[in-house]
C-alpha cells in the first residue's frame, strides 16, 4: 500500500510543469543565497575570468559560455565550481517562481488582504501558522530559502 | 579617594560608549550583509517625482554648460537623491570599462537577494552609476551610465530581477559621494534609491 502511494506521489511530481516539480524535487531541496553562488564563482574562477573572458561582464549567459568554451584552459576547480554555481543559481530562481504557484490556494484564502503585491504576499505566508498551509507551500517557501 | 577610584571606571565606560555609538553609524551606511541593505533601501514614504530622462538631460546640460566646473564641494545634481532610502555600493570595474570585477561578484549576489526579500519584493530602484573627478566630465558621464547599466543587467540576466524594477542612469561626477574630496576612490560607488 505504501509502495502504491509512493507510487502515484512520483507520478504526480513527475507530470507537474517543470518549475514547481524542480522545486519540488528532493535533489533541489536546499537551495542557497544568490551571494554564497556567485561568491563560489568568483573564488574558484576569478583568475581564470580574468585571463579568459575579457570584456565579459557578471552576465550569467556570456560568462558560462567563455568559462566552457575556455574548459582546457581553466582550473579543475573552477571547471567543477562554475558549473555548481550557476546551477545554484538556477535553482534558487525556480524555487523562488514556484512559491506563487503552490501556495496559490493559501494566498487566495489566507493572504486576499495582500493585494497580489508579491512582497505583502510572502511576509503573510510566512507570518501565518505552518498548519494553516499546505505541505506544498511550506516545502516550496523553505525551499526557496524564505525560512 | 573612593571618587577617584570611580573615575577612571566611568571615563572607560564613556569611551566604550562613544566607541559603540560611532560604530553603530558606521555599520548603519554599509553594505555588509543582505540585511544591510534591506534596512537601508526600505521605508519609501511617498512617490519621489524623479524623471529618469529628465535627470540625464540636467547632467548631460550642466557639464555642457560648465556650470560648476570647479569639483571641489560640487553641489549635488539633485538632492532628492540623497533623501531616498538608498545605499552605497563599492562595485568594482576594470579600468575604463563597465566590466564588472569578479571580486564584487559577491556583491551583486547579496544585492539580488536583498532585492528579493520581502520588504524590498514590491519595489521599482534606481542604479546610478558615478565616478571620481578626474579626466573629462562628458567621459566620465558616458563611463557611468554603461557602469550602471551593467549592474542593472547583471542583475536581469544572472539573477532574473525583473527589468520592471530597475533603471540605471550615470550621473558622472555630477552627484559625488564625498564632495570634499572629488578625487577620492569613494566617489566611484554606485548609489541604489528606492523609487517605488
Amino acid at each position: 500500500m505504501i509502495h502504491i502511494r509512493s507510487f502515484v506521489l512520483l507520478i504526480a511530481v513527475a507530470s507537474l510543469p517543470p518549475a514547481i516539480s524542480a522545486a519540488m524535487s528532493p535533489a533541489l531541496a536546499e537551495t542557497v543565497s544568490f551571494e554564497s553562488s556567485a561568491t563560489m564563482l568568483s573564488e574558484s574562477c576569478g583568475a581564470e575570468i580574468d585571463a579568459n573572458c575579457h570584456g565579459v561582464s557578471f552576465d550569467a549567459p556570456h560568462l558560462r559560455e567563455c568559462l566552457s568554451l575556455n574548459q582546457d584552459a581553466v582550473s579543475a576547480q573552477c571547471r567543477a565550481d562554475y558549473i555548481k554555481a550557476f546551477d545554484a543559481i538556477a535553482r534558487r530562481i525556480a524555487a523562488r517562481s514556484a512559491v506563487g504557484k503552490l501556495c496559490q490556494r493559501e494566498k487566495q484564502k489566507i493572504c486576499a488582504e495582500a493585494q497580489g503585491k508579491p512582497g505583502d504576499t510572502i511576509t503573510c505566508l510566512l507570518n501565518a501558522p505552518t498548519k494553516g498551509l499546505g505541505w506544498g507551500c511550506n516545502q516550496a517557501l523553505t525551499q526557496a530559502g524564505y525560512r | 579617594m573612593a571618587h577617584r577610584a570611580r573615575l577612571p571606571g566611568l571615563f572607560l565606560l564613556f569611551a566604550l560608549a562613544i566607541f559603540a555609538w560611532s560604530a553603530s553609524l558606521v555599520l548603519a551606511q554599509t553594505a555588509e550583509t543582505t540585511a544591510d541593505i534591506v534596512r537601508q533601501l526600505k521605508g519609501l514614504e511617498a512617490l519621489p517625482e524623479l524623471d529618469v530622462a529628465v535627470l540625464r538631460q540636467q547632467a548631460a546640460e550642466r557639464i555642457k554648460s560648465r556650470v560648476d566646473v570647479v569639483a571641489l564641494k560640487r553641489p549635488p545634481l539633485s538632492r532628492e537623491l540623497n533623501r531616498l532610502p538608498h545605499v552605497n555600493l563599492a562595485i568594482q570595474f576594470n579600468p575604463d570599462t563597465p566590466v564588472i570585477r569578479p571580486e564584487s561578484y559577491s556583491l551583486l549576489g547579496r544585492i539580488a537577494d536583498a532585492l528579493y526579500d520581502p520588504a524590498l519584493m514590491s519595489s521599482a530602484f534606481l542604479i546610478i552609476g558615478r565616478t571620481e573627478s578626474a579626466g573629462k566630465r562628458d567621459y566620465n558621464l558616458m563611463l557611468s551610465q554603461r557602469r550602471a547599466e551593467a549592474i542593472r543587467d547583471a542583475l536581469v540576466t544572472t539573477f532574473k530581477v525583473s527589468s520592471k524594477r530597475l533603471m540605471a542612469v550615470g550621473l558622472g561626477e555630477e552627484q559625488l559621494l564625498d564632495a570634499e574630496h572629488p578625487k577620492a576612490a569613494v566617489n566611484q560607488q554606485a548609489l541604489i534609491v528606492t523609487v517605488k
